[in-house]
Order: structure tokens, then sequence, then C-alpha cells
């Protein structure tokens, strides 16, 4: 058993280590990700084309490895919001390009907001976030509200954001939203229109699955 | 023959769970993973532990925190510049006026599936007429090889633009044994192209439109493609704001009843005759070639008109004869749009022109691919696919409102051929 143990830990640590190399920072390579693993170059090759047929990994339009549409479902999944896991990645762009701010899709438990997929910004003018993702809201939310909230980081740094929720379940709130400066969240009507229609349409698109 | 790999069952595992992250028992898990016993408990047995999977008691389970953190994540990789966590900066540019189109949050089904894998699959292309076409077929390749066990064979038509070759070869592929399509339209002004599609989907043959499509849902299950929209208003945007709002422009649209073509220039009409600034000068048809691209700009300049302040190209396919014409007659190259193959990016750079590129990934022949195979298999799929483009810019050269994904300075290929198309998105081999 223990054989089998070691076994099946080894095929995680490389299922980690693939998974890990869309975090990479660009001009890091897969291959480098996988030689500090220990990890043969084909052994390695076999376990991308794997993770690329059952979708946990794609490539984007450049050829680099990118999360796939299984990896979002599966992470949302665990949330209770496994259906907008696919469409992540779709909403958060638009909303970035559209407004040029980091946008994201996340979940809020409590006061709680944790940034799920997102789109950095562009230019110099973005908002990166915080390095968990994580943020202490300064007061609850529920499905009615909108617009502006204000948080604070894991790390104490104050943040804002303009969000809108999209559904529900089991007490965790999907929401859709733009990082701003704490002081200008919501502030601008016609981002607040812009993700809100994004919002709408999400939403429309996930009653399609019945939630 | 072997059995699956234990990465491969690691993914099965925490596939078996619905969106809804309802509690399902080991013995489920594995049934829906098809899974044996004496290999799954030790797995299950490792992925609690690594906190994929928590217990909830009565011998049940559901995902866990580590699978929470795998969403935690930039949906795309290439951005510029360090990013300093938590850090704010100035933003005053007002939002851009882009359509979310209702077809991206449109699931459907296809017809009832034809049978079990491996399917016998056809690409009905276009043409190959331009490298970016010969991209596209590379990317379908592509994406057939990513799947090769559930595609037992290909086939793949060129239509060289013509409707009637294009449902001539259509015909023969359902004949010969087809079971799905992806068909990338040609130009089809008389609607025959779009009926034949129409006839075919009544058959229950699963059908996906890529880059090209003509008629309306009734020709398709699903459209993959890049905006239309976002490529012809972002290049827009850009030339008008690097233009100051004021100057003369030329417009150097791709092949004519495209509807790509059609989009794009649409979307840049859409913001041009918005600003009283602009003026429109002439807009032609290049067939999205370099030989097309220079005949336009060399005829424009020999009918007696002076050089433009600016030149908007939906591809770089055309750009690039448009700034040979240029350089060759000794004039300063004016600002142009329009990416896609590495001979626009080299050329620009290397004589400075400020330009913007929008991309418009070829590699969207593999996606389509995928979508295909969800249809075959009998899972919904988005009514549409959208490819994501990325702005090319070179330092320097963002506006208030277009600031680049990437510059083009690292971006270009410099050992690549002029005809290299960048955005084909095949797998690299391990670097």
């Amino acid at each position: 058993m223990t054989g089998k143990s070691a076994i099946y830990r080894r095929a995680l640590d490389r299922f980690e280590t693939a998974m890990r190399i869309p975090h990479r920072p660009a001009g890091e390579t897969a291959g480098a990700a996988f030689q500090e693993a220990g990890i043969a170059r084909s052994t390695a090759a076999r376990d991308l084309l794997v993770l690329e047929q059952r979708k946990f990994l794609a490539r984007d339009s450049y050829g680099d490895p990118v999360l796939g549409s299984e990896a979002w479902r599966v992470g949302y999944s665990a949330w209770g919001h496994g259906d907008a896991g696919p469409m992540a990645a779709t909403i958060v762009r638009y909303l970035r390009v559209q407004t040029r701010r980091t946008a994201f899709l996340g979940v809020v438990t409590g006061k709680e907001l944790t940034l799920l997929a997102f789109s950095l910004g562009r230019g110099n003018d973005y908002t990166a976030p915080d390095r968990n993702a994580s943020y202490l809201l300064h007061r609850k939310i529920d499905t009615e509200t909108r617009g502006a909230v204000h948080g604070m980081s894991s790390s104490a740094s104050p943040a804002g954001f303009s969000i809108a929720p999209v559904a529900e379940t089991s007490g965790v709130i999907l929401v859709a939203g733009l990082l701003c400066r704490r002081d200008e969240a919501g502030i601008d009507p016609d981002r607040v229109v812009v993700l809100r229609d994004a919002t709408r349409k999400l939403r429309i698109g996930l009653s399609g699955y019945g939630l | 023959m072997s059995g699956p790999s234990n990465v491969e069952r690691i993914c099965r595992v925490l596939s078996a769970f619905d969106a809804d992250n309802g509690a399902l028992r080991r013995s489920d898990i594995l049934k829906r993973a098809g899974i044996g016993r004496s290999t799954g408990y030790g797995l299950i047995r490792e992925l609690l532990a690594r906190g994929y999977l928590e217990g909830i008691g009565h011998g049940c389970f559901r995902l866990g925190p580590t699978a929470r953190n795998m969403a935690q994540a930039s949906v795309e990789r290439a951005v510029i510049g360090p990013t300093l966590p938590g850090q704010f900066r100035r933003f005053d540019a007002g939002p851009l006026d882009l359509g979310l189109t209702d077809g991206l949050f449109e699931l459907v089904s296809g017809p009832v599936p034809p049978g079990p894998p491996p399917w016998k699959i056809g690409f009905a292309n276009a043409s190959t007429s331009n490298p970016w076409r010969r991209a596209l077929l590379a990317s379908f390749r592509h994406g057939c090889g990513l799947h090769r066990d559930q595609i037992a064979d290909t086939v793949v038509a060129d239509a060289g633009d013509d409707a009637s070759r294009q449902i001539s070869q259509i015909t023969e592929m359902l004949d010969g044994g087809v079971a799905a399509l992806v068909v990338s339209a040609a130009p089809d002004p008389g609607g025959d192209l779009a009926g034949c599609l129409a006839a075919v989907r009544d058959r229950g043959v699963p059908l996906v439109a890529v880059d090209r499509r003509t008629g309306g849902a009734a020709t398709h299950d699903s459209f993959v493609a890049a905006s239309g929209e976002m490529i012809g208003k972002l290049s827009a945007i850009w030339m008008k704001e690097h233009l100051g709002g004021a100057g003369r422009v030329w417009l150097l649209s791709g092949l004519v009843d495209s509807s790509p073509a059609v989009r794009r220039l649409a979307a840049a009409r859409e913001i041009f005759d918005a600003d009283e600034g602009i003026v429109v000068e002439a807009v032609q048809h290049t067939g999205w070639t370099r030989e097309g691209g220079q005949a336009e700009i060399a005829r424009l300049l020999d009918t007696g008109h002076p050089p433009p302040d600016g030149v908007w190209c939906d591809s770089g396919l055309q750009g690039l004869g448009s700034m040979i014409e240029f350089d060759r007659r000794g004039l300063v190259i004016p600002p142009h749009t329009g990416g896609d193959v590495n001979g626009a990016y080299r050329f620009a750079l290397e004589r400075g022109v400020a330009f913007c590129a929008i991309d418009y990934p070829a590699a969207m022949g593999a996606r389509a691919v995928e979508v295909l195979l969800d249809l075959l298999q009998g899972s919904p799929v988005p009514r549409r696919v959208e490819v994501p483009v990325l702005a090319v810019l070179p330092r320097g050269r963002e506006t208030r409102s277009i600031k680049a994904d990437v510059w083009a300075e690292t971006y270009v290929k410099w050992d690549q051929p002029d005809e290299y198309v960048l955005a084909q998105g095949r797998g690299r081999s391990l670097r």
C-alpha cells in the first residue's frame, strides 16, 4: 500500500507541476518547470497531452499553456458555481477590454471576497489584485447589492470594487466586478452599466443550466 | 493496451463532481470516473490529503479547498510589465462601446450523436489563398492530432473562395461518410451555400462554423471566431486617437462579401463616421493579400490622391503590401493598423511605422475541432465561441484608450519568414 501511495503522490506532484505552468511568469518555460521538479521530458509531454485532452490545460493563441475549461469548471464547482466556470474567461476578458480595468468573477462568503478568474487591466492605469486575491469587505453584501464596496486585503492594502451579484448557492454569492481605487469604486455610472449588462447576460446563460 | 495514467485518473475524479459540488459517495465517484476500486481508494485518499477533496461524513466527499484554489487565476498569460500587487493608478478613459454578444451565453445542443467515437470529420475550408488561411488549416490539423483518440479520419477540402465548389465538396464529404463538419464559408452572395448548410443540419449532421459563416443560426450549431467588432473598433479607435481626432484615412478591407471583413469594416466605419474630424477618403478591398494591398495603394496614389494621414487595414495581410508601396515610392509611411503576419510587424518595426495590430487568431481552427467533438459527445456548447484577441503595439504608441497586451518588439519573430502567422496556437515543444 505504501508503494502505491507513493505512486499516487508522485502523480499528484506531476499534476500540480503541470497545473502551475499557466501561473508562471511570461518567459519562464514549461520545460523548466518540469526540470525543476525532476520530471523527465517524456513523462512531462505525456502529462501535458492528457491534461490538454481532459481540458484541464489549453493553449492560448500563441501556444502558451493556460487553464482549460474543465479546470475552471472544477474550480468553480468547488465553490458551488461550476456552471459559471466555462464562461468565466469570456466575461472577465470582455469587462477588462471594455473598461481597461482589472475585471474578475469572484465569490463572496459572509464579508470575504475572493477573486477567482481575473483579467489584469492594461496600460499604466490598472489595479493589480492582492497576492492572495482575498479581501475583507467593509460590509456584508447580498444579491441585491450593486456598485461600490471596499475592503482590506490580507496584506492590509485598502481596495475598492464595483461589483454586481450573479447568483447565490448555499450562501456563496457569485459576483462579477472591477477592481478600482478605493475612493472611486462605483462612481462611474458608465462602468456600472457595463457591469450590469455583463452580469445580466451571464445570469441568463446560467439559467440555461438550470440555476 | 495500457489503462489511463494516474494523472488522467486525477482529472477524472475531479471532473466527477457536479456544478453545485453536491456530496458523492466514494463508490459513486469511482463509477463516474470509470476507475476500479483497487486504484481508486488509494487515489481518493491522496486527494483528500492534499485538500482536493474533503470528507463530510457518512462516507461522502466533495471538492475541497485546493480545488477551490484552482479557479484563482488570471485568464490570460501574456501581460506587459511587472505587476505590483495592490497597486493603484490613475485612470481617466471611459468605457468602450463593445457589445457582449448574447450567443456567448446561449448554450445549444447538437443533433443526436451519430454513435461512439472515433468519428470521421470534415473541414470545408473557404480557401488556402493566404498565409492566415493556411495557418487556420494547420491549427485544425493540430486540434485533430490532439484528439486523435476520438477522430478516426479527417477529410479537408479547399473551395478556392467559390461557394458552388464548396457545396460540391460538402456533398462529397457527406457521401463519403463524414459524421460532422467544420466549415469556413466561402463568400456566398447568392445564399446558395447557406441553403446547403441548413439542409446539412436538417439531416442531423453537427456543424461548426469557423472564422467565416453565411446565413443565420440555421446554418451552424456553433460559430467559432474572434470578434470582428472588437478588431474593427479597437483598431479604428487607436487610429483616431493617434491622429488626434483629425485626418484623412484610407480603409483597406479584406475580401468582398466575407463575413469577418464585413464586420470589421462596419465597426471601424462606426468609429470613424462618428468623428467629424476624420475623413474616410477611400474604401478598397484587397482580397487579404500583400499584392492586393500594394495594388490598391498604388492605384490611389496614381490617381492623384495625396498620401493619407493614416491607413486602416483589417489585417496585416494587405497592410504589409500597403506599407511596401509607400516605402517603394520614397514616401513617409503613414500610421497603419493590421497584424496577423510576421512580415507586417517586422516591416513596421524596421521602418519605425506607428501601428496598432489586433491579431485575428488562426488558433480558432483547433478550437473549432474541440467544439465539434463536444457536439458529437452530446455536450451543450455555446452558440458563439469567441477566441480572444490581443492588442499588439510598439512601445510608445499606446493611446488614451488602446493599451498594449504585448509589445510588438517582443512579439515579432525576427527569425521567421514574412508569411509566418503568429497567433496559430500550436503547442510548442517543452523548451
